[in-house]
């Protein structure tokens, strides 16, 4: 909160918005690495990546509304991983 | 008006927190499109620098949420903002966790988490993506990103660095 009052204040400082400009872009980068990490770790086989791949495109580029992705592909996502988690 | 604006602000984030498969960051595709688009409450500038804020101030990185309530309402903004976004997912939270605890350990649990990982990646990284091109106005911002994501895929170290350093080059070059 503090932060955010000392931003109003400084929003017509053009340095801070610069600055603030440039930590956003920064940010951005660092989210989508952390993601690629993320993605490494988890070790997914290749449907993973599938669903991985298709929340990824549809949010980022086609912009589909989060509540449909999440419907969408949770309910597949999740049956395929119960599927092949089934003991024999 | 002013009492629209804080039930709006509550049922936005409640509905948002509900969807916060893979956190806050899995969200922002949807927070950008809630404020900036559907709303028109900021501008892309402004929701760059709210999250830059959040993201080099201590605490959680929902802190978002409270800094955007912040701005558009002032402490009842403030105050239904995170509420709005902690009260639901919070109660699903403490439901679900009673009911995992019971299912521990077995298969289907295990499916269901497997099921559920590659779906909250994926938006994690979309919410990078959105993130970029919200705050990249120009080949700098473009830059500047690109930086942040060496730096994490090749070093393991605290964000905060590149973040500092992405603060001074935005001030210093543009």
């Amino acid at each position: 909160v503090l932060l955010s009052s000392a931003y109003s204040q400084a929003s017509n400082n053009p340095h801070i918005v610069h600055a603030l400009a440039g930590m956003a872009s920064v940010s951005g980068g660092v989210l989508l690495g952390t993601g690629f990490k993320m993605v490494r770790k988890a070790k997914l086989d290749i449907t993973g990546f599938v669903f991985v791949g298709a929340g990824f495109v549809a949010v980022a580029a086609f912009h589909v509304p989060m509540i449909w992705v999440l419907l969408a592909l949770l309910p597949v996502s999740i049956g395929s991983a119960w599927l092949k988690g089934i003991p024999s | 008006m002013k009492a629209d604006l804080i039930i709006q602000l509550f049922v936005t984030f409640a509905s948002l927190s509900l969807m916060a498969v893979g956190g806050v960051v899995a969200i922002v595709p949807e927070l950008h499109q809630q404020m900036v688009q559907a709303h028109g409450w900021m501008d892309d500038a402004i929701f760059a620098h709210l999250f830059a804020i959040a993201q080099v101030a201590p605490g959680p990185n929902m802190m978002v949420v409270s800094l955007m309530g912040y701005h558009l309402a002032g402490w009842p903004g403030l105050i239904a903002s995170t509420l709005g976004f902690l009260l639901p997912a919070g109660c699903l939270a403490v439901l679900t966790g009673t009911v995992i605890g019971r299912y521990e350990g077995t298969w289907q649990l295990a499916a269901i988490k497997a099921g559920l990982t590659p779906v909250a990646l994926g938006l994690f990284a979309a919410g990078g993506v959105v993130i970029c091109r919200v705050a990249d106005q120009d080949v700098s911002g473009l830059g500047l990103s690109i930086l942040g994501l060496l730096f994490t895929l090749a070093l393991d170290w605290n964000p905060l660095w590149v973040l500092g350093a992405g603060a001074v080059l935005g001030a210093g070059l543009f």
